[in-house]
């Protein structure tokens, strides 16, 4: 152990594991730092859940290593999983079944149903504590297999698709948990597909796909590498004045070319005699030309510019790594 | 990080949650407590029935034309559930008897002729065919018609008695201490029973404990925390547990009713053997409880287990197959290797303990076997658990479940 060493919780080494006809993960490497929240993206079938199951030793690579807090052995007891893949005892009180799973974590009866009865506080859900789950709601259900997850302060939480069945209030709530779970000291290993939400959550990022890495890093490292510098998009939308021509998709692409935006232009209609204009831009670009430009022809409705979000990010670094139709092919056998 | 951590063993949690699952249950519960008051009830209902049937006995019309039989005779007078009416003349003319019994005055009638004895018939009159006081009334008559045999025959009732002397056995044995009780033999197979129907009331809780957890998704939360091995070794604790819970009141209940009631309890037995027996209960039952976790491990939901629950009420009953061999030769070469063998050694080596066939350094080692074959067993269950658990909507092969258990 050289827990205060290492700034590296977790990490994977070329992990690979294959099944009957096809290779899940493919020599997958990533490290998770102490204290960091770390996204874990990727399509359907990408291998994600497969790779997080090896973290866990639930099942074994094929080849490479995980060490966990500079161990080869993955201390279990140390470790909160939420899984994709879950369920509890329905026929159970919810205050049973946390300290049932407490105590499978190591603590001790007592403590346990004290660390669970302490989560129900802050997800709202005290007064269930005697309820069965199968008298919850699928979103409280949700917060109680939460809860059971972190409630022995693992010092690494991995959570494989939290936000599963919950509304977004309830979204926000778990966003601030997690948080707070963080700033406890607890590193979080998070995987999920509400990106706007992971967006706002994580430090950093690894995109997989077909099991191999696709991109990694923190939002900004990725925006930059797979938008070639440009990492703002400028949208505007364009009609016709009283007595002028409709817009034009080649005019509004001349004008843009004209005005030093020299990425990729994307014009779509956006209703009867109206365009929509997307570009990508450098930090900082004026766009001001573009702007004169464009309102000597039409008239602009609307201006917006805003940093590529992760969304973006993720569809043109898979599509880069796969193509669209690998990732149709992917999302059907999913 | 809680010092607990480090000092239960990680099967401890699931072996206590489940065992507290399970006896909570109502439905447990009722079966504990119901067991020995159905047990109480049907033995006390059966004798409710009998002294019933006796107030109420069959009434039946008597007319004999054999010179000497009579319903007072001691074969006849003393059948508690018949109500002799002697019926002589018109009244005892078949076509009489018929109107009488129509009318509800006699439940039937007996014509006994003269030459009954000699292989006339007796003639019945009942409403329906083969009412059951016929095998009643028969089995007196046969006899009186034996004596009247007899009698014919020169040979008065002494001489009859004399003929019907059974043998006398006197045994001498070549091994004094060989010698067996009925106690022994009693107390030997009340365990097996026990063990049987512990078996059975123990696997629709097997079922939901390993299936239904399968199913309901919770296996991966908790593998994620402990090993399989571990999941599986708590469970099967659990349900060891479970069943001698159940084999302790249930086989409590009957020793405490046998002493209340008017049962005649075997003779005395001796501590060895009980000890002996109870081992044989205890390791057998987790051996057959390893077994059907390890076939439960292996199916994805419960509606799938309806097609293996009946191989669990058929397969126990297997050894019963061999039981007389064992009863018969109980040193023979086959009762020995059977006996050995862990599949039949709860239900065959009892019984050859209590008939003094198995020395001591043979019952150990068939329960040592016994023993070995439940740790297989226990890990095959705990490698069926691990390779099945990540397959959702898919059962676990024999095949494969041989290939990971060697990996």
């Amino acid at each position: 152990m050289n827990a205060a060493a290492s700034p590296s919780i977790l990490a994977v080494h070329g992990i690979t594991k294959a099944f009957k006809d096809r290779v899940a993960v493919d020599a997958l490497s990533f490290e998770v730092q102490r204290g960091e929240i770390f996204g874990f993206l990727g399509p359907n079938g990408a291998g994600k859940t497969t790779s997080l199951r090896m973290i866990l030793g639930i099942t074994h690579p094929d080849s490479g290593t995980v060490t966990f807090d500079g161990s080869p052995t993955v201390d279990r007891r140390r470790i909160g999983y939420l899984p994709e893949e879950r369920g509890l005892f329905e026929d159970q009180k919810v205050i049973d079944t946390l300290g049932y799973l407490g105590q499978l974590r190591g603590m001790s009866p007592r403590e346990a149903r004290a660390a669970g009865m302490q989560w129900l506080e802050r997800l709202g859900l005290a007064d269930r504590a005697k309820s069965k789950l199968n008298e919850l709601s699928k979103g409280m259900q949700q917060k109680i297999q939460f809860a059971g997850a972190v409630l022995h302060a693992p010092t690494l939480a991995v959570l494989d698709e939290p936000f599963s069945g919950l509304d977004p209030l309830n979204q926000e709530l778990f966003l601030s948990v997690v948080r707070d779970l963080r700033d406890q000291g607890t590193t979080v290993l998070f995987s999920a597909h509400q990106l706007n939400l992971v967006e706002r959550l994580c430090d950093r990022f690894l995109l997989i796909a077909r099991g191999r890495e696709v991109i990694t890093g923190s939002l900004d490292a990725m925006r930059s590498a797979i938008t070639g510098g440009a990492s703002e998009t400028l949208v505007l939308e364009l009609s016709a004045r009283d007595d002028g021509p409709s817009p034009d998709a080649a005019a509004a692409r001349a004008a843009f070319h004209r005005a030093g935006i020299a990425g990729a232009v994307k014009v779509e209609s956006a209703g009867v005699g109206r365009l929509r204009v997307e570009a990508g831009l450098p930090p900082l670009h004026d766009v001001g030309p573009a702007l004169a430009a464009l309102g000597g022809m039409y008239a602009i409705t609307r201006v917006e510019t805003a940093p590529i979000g992760l969304h973006e990010i993720y569809l043109r670094a898979v599509r880069s790594a796969m193509g669209d139709s690998a990732l149709e092919e992917d999302a059907a056998r999913a | 990080m809680p010092d607990a951590r480090r000092k239960r063993p990680e099967w401890w949690p699931v072996a206590r949650f489940e065992f507290l699952r399970v006896v909570r249950r109502g439905d447990f519960l009722v079966s504990l407590v119901l067991m020995p008051v159905l047990s109480v009830g049907l033995s006390f209902g059966a004798g409710w029935i009998a002294n019933r049937s006796a107030n109420e006995p069959v009434k039946l019309a008597f007319s004999s034309a054999a010179p000497g039989i009579d319903v007072r005779l001691p074969a006849l007078d003393t059948l508690a559930t018949v109500k002799w009416s002697v019926v002589s003349g018109a009244n005892a003319e078949p076509e009489a008897l018929k109107t009488a019994i129509e009318a509800k005055t006699y439940d039937g009638a007996v014509l006994v002729p003269a030459g009954f004895a000699a292989g006339d018939s007796v003639r019945v009159l009942a409403k329906r065919s083969r009412p059951g006081w016929v095998r009643k009334v028969r089995e007196p008559l046969t006899e009186l018609a034996r004596l009247e045999r007899a009698r014919a025959a020169g040979v008065d009732a002494a001489g009859l008695t004399a003929i019907d002397e059974g043998i006398r056995i006197a045994e001498t044995l070549t091994r004094p201490e060989a010698k067996t009780s009925k106690g022994d033999m009693i107390t030997a197979m009340a365990l097996v029973f026990l063990l049987l129907i512990t078996i059975y009331a123990t696997a629709a809780y097997l079922a939901v404990g390993i299936t239904g957890e399968k199913q309901a998704r919770v296996t991966e939360v908790i593998v994620s925390a402990i090993k399989p091995q571990a999941w599986m070794d708590g469970k099967l604790v659990a349900f060891v547990l479970i069943g001698m819970l159940m084999a302790t009141v249930w086989g409590g209940s009957a020793l405490l009713f046998a002493v209340f009631s008017s049962w005649q309890l075997p003779p005395a037995v001796s501590p060895a053997s009980i000890a002996a027996y109870l081992l044989f209960l205890v390791a057998g039952f987790a051996f057959y409880v390893s077994m059907f976790a390890t076939i439960l491990a292996t199916i994805k939901d419960m509606q799938s287990t309806s097609r293996v629950q009946a191989y669990f009420y058929f397969i126990p009953v297997i050894p019963f197959i061999f039981i007389e061999t064992i009863l018969d030769k109980p040193e023979s070469t086959l009762a020995v290797i059977l006996s050995w063998i862990p599949f039949f050694a709860p239900m065959l080596m009892p019984a050859r303990i209590a008939l003094k066939a198995a020395p001591a350094w043979e019952w150990i080692g068939a329960l040592l076997v016994l023993i070995a074959a439940t740790h297989f067993m226990r890990l095959l269950a705990g490698t069926a658990i691990r390779v099945g658990m990540l397959m959702y909507g898919k059962e676990v092969n024999l095949p494969e479940l041989l290939r990971w258990a060697k990996d």
